[in-house]
């Protein structure tokens, strides 16, 4: 289970092999449901029955600090638990609870994402049922989704996701701020504007605050009379470090953090607080490296820190939020599989100013994260042209163990993508990953840069070349001739790209709305006073993200399967409409019988000769660009919930950050002009459709590089595999070095990398027992290659292989 | 059984174009397959660019016996499973289109210069950032030789750094201005010893060592390479005659890669309706450390 070291940083044998028995913990903990946070927020919404929602909502997140099991992990230095079991997964029913009881008895019988029940927590569960149903936000959300919404949801063009049933998560707090500050400033600033509130709704906010924060300050504390208890049973070193973390609690975030430990204990404490308050995803550490180089200088300057305390440190840090989990849905969890919970964590990069912002944590980060090689966090690093190489190489290291880790975002067009919109160049230079590929400006985005209401492209696809119409349910929305039925004939090719852009237009329009009545139901239902509290300028304008309270404003919807519509209007244009080498009805013969029969073979094999995106052919990839132009080009006349509430820029943007998506909405759309058979994945992220890129990965970058990048300015997803064998030896290494600086130059966003070869990944399938420890780049977050579902699992070794011998 | 350079004016016979490959010389390279060869090793693992004709893979497996190959190739028999006549075959395109699930490929591109030259320029971002460039491989790339020099001249007007990776088995004059144009050459040592040579390669040795010295005139940068075969030319007596000679012959050598013999281009074979060349089970491994210890020992930088 022991990991070897990257670099020289010092580290005992005792220590490395702590770290190998946390990590077998984690690796080892079942998932598995907690009902303690569900009972004791009932437990106080039937005490505050009349209270405003902010009210409720911090009283029974007080409630449940106060009465909550509290845990330290034998092993581990940093303390902090958000269920009463290493793993656990607690309930928010006050987000959704109509789902949980109608699949209570199947989370153990799942095809991944399995979670464990126990009888109790089922009597728990089903017995506080009746307080929620009817109530939640999930509810409000049914009560206002129109027809269309319904019916654009039931034939698979549209998929609500996450944000109709859940907390929006995808936040970064602003870290070096609240460290500075601690909890007792807020606290304490709380109550004394909340007395001079301009509005009802200001005091209860500003109420709210305090008592999240009493409550969070309670709760520290119990972990110091816990640690304290504890140490007497303790010997040796561990009771010294009981101790000192009893005492470090008694007075944590009651000032300003003090210490490099104190540092990393409260960055942890406020992200588990998070996880607690709202069941939302994607809760983020950010700059990591940046805000607390500070700490960690000072503390080596006064010579209070070794180095091996501080990486130790940093380790047990990361291996603890693996502890953390989430339950959704089982058909949400289709969407985002591996128990993902995205807690992206960043180094490197420039700073505000614009020098290259690298110090000694960076490093420090990447030999962390070789030691723990586990899902969590989902660990990101930014380069530049002056990203000094010792970095990269050593970033290039821990990709080829095989973590698929960092993920590497290029500064240059993240910076650009977000000064386009009107962020400050300033802010922009110090914007960090939230989630996955998604970006935004740590402390100063609110809630949910991307994952908005899902639309699949496949799915428009389908309908657009029968009319509107979708050929599995038959129900059409809207005709592209403006005629009823399935009948169309294009005449030419700008025929069919006008249609393409009226079949996107409605269906954007569409989820622009599902994401508003979304919207509108979260201001109440995810009303999260700690989460506010930490963004600028929320505090200070004494009102909540949803309500406008952060800076900016910057959200995305998730569009899947661009790569598969390019290629798809290409194969038409040059077949149909160039070479007139078959009819459009017989192309639309072929694919109602998934190129089956003779007749759809022979064009099945006229398809599969024409150049696809992602193999540097211009023409087509073109028109892969173009389809994301269409898309770009409508955002300018869609506002957000939050437009002229606050927010100085507040606006849609795009992003590809899929999660799995590709692949359910893979399954829900027949065979497609470019090929691809039906029910197959569709292209995730901007990759090329899995298996069409023959031509390496230099040909991927080309082609990605003519797509409009930084325009894509909530993320824009590229997952590229490589061969173990094509990275092995050191010169190959420094190749591979090379092809992400090239990146640079060719102005691709992000890049992400497997490592493991087809012929592991498949023992994996058949012997998972085995490969525990294996973990693989699902999209644009990371997990354990045997807690996917096998369709996932499947779509993971199709991903084009790159690298030879 | 020696091809001489064929007149092909100004296209040229293409196999395959490799992107990213990153064991023909420094940085990323894109490797250009040239048909042709004046060997005819045992152990080759692209028998497919052997000669200057396009060849016809048949993918048996994929056959589904529609009976589509039979109209255009009424040679071909598909009583309960595919039969082909290779000898009998008129035209291989039109072969090729019939089949809907492609049984048949044509292996062989005609190019002429610019649209190569063009191909080869896809990467220059990339070449520019690791120090890379082209490798023309094979097959053996100075069978087409002509070709290979407009090519290779259009490429260094660019700045672009080209490898060739050549046998040298053809007469000093048939490729001395493409040696001269390229930037370093990969130079395929097999045997010392003459009799193992033409047992297994089918040539004899002797322009392969004359160019050497002409190479060496020439101050060319090579990289030699030797793929050693496990019992048939990875004895450490024929290596160190290889050493021997490279060093009596001055030829400026500045490293050897010794590359493991793989049989992963056995499936081609039947691909091709050829036998596969070795008769015999290779089932040792080459000690390529004493190997590698034996070429150090004569002061050239090993690569493994």
């Amino acid at each position: 289970m022991q990991r070897i070291l990257l670099t020289d940083f010092p580290l005992s044998p005792d220590a490395q092999e702590r770290i190998g028995r946390l990590r077998k913990t984690m690796l080892d903990a079942k998932a598995s449901l907690c009902s303690q946070r569900a009972l004791l927020y009932t437990e106080s919404f039937r005490q505050t029955q009349n209270e405003p929602y902010i009210l409720r909502k911090a009283k029974a997140f007080a409630h449940t600090l106060d009465h909550m099991t509290i845990t330290i992990e034998p092993d581990s230095l940093i303390f902090g638990n958000m269920a009463s079991r290493n793993f656990a997964a607690p309930i928010y029913p006050e987000y959704s609870i109509d789902w949980l009881i109608d699949e209570i008895d199947t989370f153990a019988l799942r095809k991944g994402d399995v979670f464990l029940v126990d009888e109790q927590v089922k009597k728990d569960l089903l017995s506080i049922a009746h307080d929620w149903q009817g109530k939640t936000h999930q509810d409000e959300v049914r009560r206002n989704l129109t027809e269309e919404i319904r019916l654009a949801s039931k034939i698979g063009a549209l998929h609500l996701g996450g944000i109709s049933m859940s907390g929006d998560g995808h936040i970064v707090p602003d870290y070096p701020t609240l460290l500075s500050r601690g909890f007792r400033w807020y606290i304490d600033e709380a109550k004394s504007r909340e007395k001079n509130a301009s509005s009802a709704e200001q005091a209860h906010f500003y109420q709210s605050v305090s008592i999240t924060l009493d409550a969070a300050l309670r709760w520290i504390k119990r972990y110091g009379m816990l640690a304290s208890e504890l140490s007497g049973s303790a010997e040796g070193p561990r009771k010294a470090e009981l101790l000192a973390m009893s005492e470090m609690a008694m007075t944590l975030m009651e000032r300003p953090a003090q210490s490099f430990a104190e540092c990393v204990q409260a960055t942890y404490l406020v992200h588990i607080l998070q996880l607690i308050e709202s069941n939302g995803h994607s809760f983020c550490f950010g700059r990591f490296d940046q805000y607390a180089y500070p700490y960690y200088k000072k503390d080596r300057d006064q010579c209070k820190l070794s180095q091996d305390e501080a990486l130790e440190l940093i380790t047990h840090f990361f291996l603890m939020t693996n502890s953390t989990n989430k339950i959704r849905p089982n058909g949400h969890t289709k969407f985002s599989q591996g128990y993902p919970m995205y807690s992206n964590l960043m180094i490197g990069g420039l700073t505000p100013e614009g020098q290259d912002a690298t110090n000694e944590l960076s490093s420090m980060c990447i030999e962390a994260m070789n030691l723990t090689a586990l899902k969590e966090p989902n660990f990101s690093m930014r380069y530049h042209k002056d990203t000094p190489d010792d970095l990269l190489h050593l970033a290039a290291k821990l990709i080829r163990s095989g973590t698929g880790m960092p993920s590497m975002f290029n500064d240059a067009v993240a910076i650009q993508g977000l000064t386009d919109l009107g962020i400050p160049l300033h802010d922009a230079r110090d914007y960090c990953a939230i989630g996955c590929v998604e970006t935004g400006v740590a402390g100063k985005y609110g809630h949910r840069a991307t994952g908005m209401t899902y639309c699949n492209w496949g799915k428009l696809m389908e309908m657009l070349v029968n009319n509107g119409v979708d050929p599995t349910t038959d129900i059409q929305q809207i005709s592209i001739n403006n005629l009823p039925g399935k009948e169309i004939e294009f005449e030419n090719y700008d025929g069919l790209w006008q249609g393409w852009k009226k079949i996107l237009k409605y269906y954007t329009d569409l989820a622009v709305e599902s994401d508003a009545i979304c919207d509108r139901s979260l201001v109440t239902y995810d009303a999260s006073p700690l989460a506010s509290c930490f963004i600028q300028d929320a505090f200070d304008c004494g009102k909540t993200l949803k309500e406008g309270g952060c800076k900016y404003d910057v959200i995305s919807q998730s569009n899947i399967g661009p790569a598969v519509v390019g290629n798809s209007l290409y194969t038409i244009k040059k077949l149909v409409f160039d070479d007139k080498k078959i009819s459009f009805d017989s192309l639309l013969e072929a694919m109602s019988d998934n190129w089956k029969q003779l007749s759809s073979a022979k064009i099945h094999q006229l398809i599969r000769r024409l150049p696809k995106f992602g193999n540097d052919v211009d023409e087509v990839d073109q028109i892969v660009a173009d389809v994301f132009e269409s898309y770009l080009e409508l955002l300018p006349d869609y506002t957000t919930q939050r437009t002229g509430k606050g927010p100085t820029v507040s606006r849609y943007t795009m992003s590809t950050s899929n999660i799995t998506a590709y692949v359910p909405n893979g399954l829900e759309v027949g065979a497609t002009p470019d090929g691809r058979f039906a029910h197959q994945p569709l292209s995730e992220g901007c990759s090329p459709t899995q298996g069409t890129d023959t031509h390496g990965p230099t040909a991927v970058l080309k082609s990605v590089s003519k797509l409009p990048n930084h325009k894509v300015a909530a993320g824009q997803l590229l997952n590229m595999r490589f061969t173990p064998s094509a990275l092995s030896k050191e010169e190959d290494l420094r190749k591979f070095v090379d092809v992400l600086k090239t990146s640079v130059d060719l102005k691709i966003y992000h890049n992400q990398f497997n490592i493991v070869d087809t012929k592991t990944l498949r023992d994996a399938q058949k012997h998972p027992h085995l490969y525990t420890d294996l973990i693989v780049r699902v999209a644009g977050y990371c997990a354990q290659f045997v807690s996917l579902m096998p369709e996932a699992q499947d779509a993971i070794i199709a991903r084009s292989e790159h690298g030879h011998g | 059984m020696r091809e001489v350079s064929m007149a092909m004016g100004k296209t040229g016979l293409i196999s395959n174009i490799q992107r990213y490959s990153l064991h023909d010389g420094p940085g990323i390279r894109t490797t250009v397959f040239m048909m042709g060869c004046p060997l005819r090793c045992a152990w080759c693992s692209n028998p497919e660019a052997l000669t200057t004709e396009r060849q016809l893979m048949i993918f048996e497996q994929k056959c589904t016996l529609c009976g589509e190959c039979v109209k255009v190739e009424p040679s071909i028999s598909l009583d309960g499973q595919l039969k082909v006549d290779r000898t009998k075959i008129q035209d291989i395109e039109a072969l090729a289109s019939s089949c809907p699930y492609d049984v048949f490929e044509i292996i062989g591109e005609k190019m002429s210069v610019d649209t190569l030259v063009k191909e080869c320029l896809k990467d220059e971002p990339f070449y520019r950032q690791s120090g890379g460039g082209v490798t023309f491989c094979g097959g053996d790339p100075i069978v087409q030789a002509d070709f290979l020099l407009d090519v290779t001249k259009k490429l260094r007007e660019k700045g672009i750094h080209v490898a060739l990776d050549t046998s040298g088995e053809l007469p000093w004059q048939q490729w001395k201005y493409l040696a001269n144009e390229v930037d370093l050459i990969l130079y395929d040592l097999k045997f010392f010893d003459q009799q193992r040579h033409l047992q297994y390669t089918q040539s004899d040795t002797k322009y392969i060592f004359e160019n050497l010295s002409h190479l060496a005139q020439l101050g060319k940068e090579l990289h030699v390479r030797m793929v050693l075969v496990p019992g048939i030319n990875d004895d450490l007596e024929d290596i160190q005659k290889r050493c021997e000679l490279l060093r009596s012959s001055q030829v400026h050598v500045t490293r050897i890669d010794l590359l493991p013999y793989h049989e992963l281009g056995k499936g081609k074979y039947a691909r091709l309706g050829l036998p596969y060349p070795i008769k015999m089970e290779i089932s040792c491994v080459s000690d390529i450390e004493a190997i590698a210890r034996q070429v150090e020992s004569y002061g050239f930088t090993v690569v493994r």
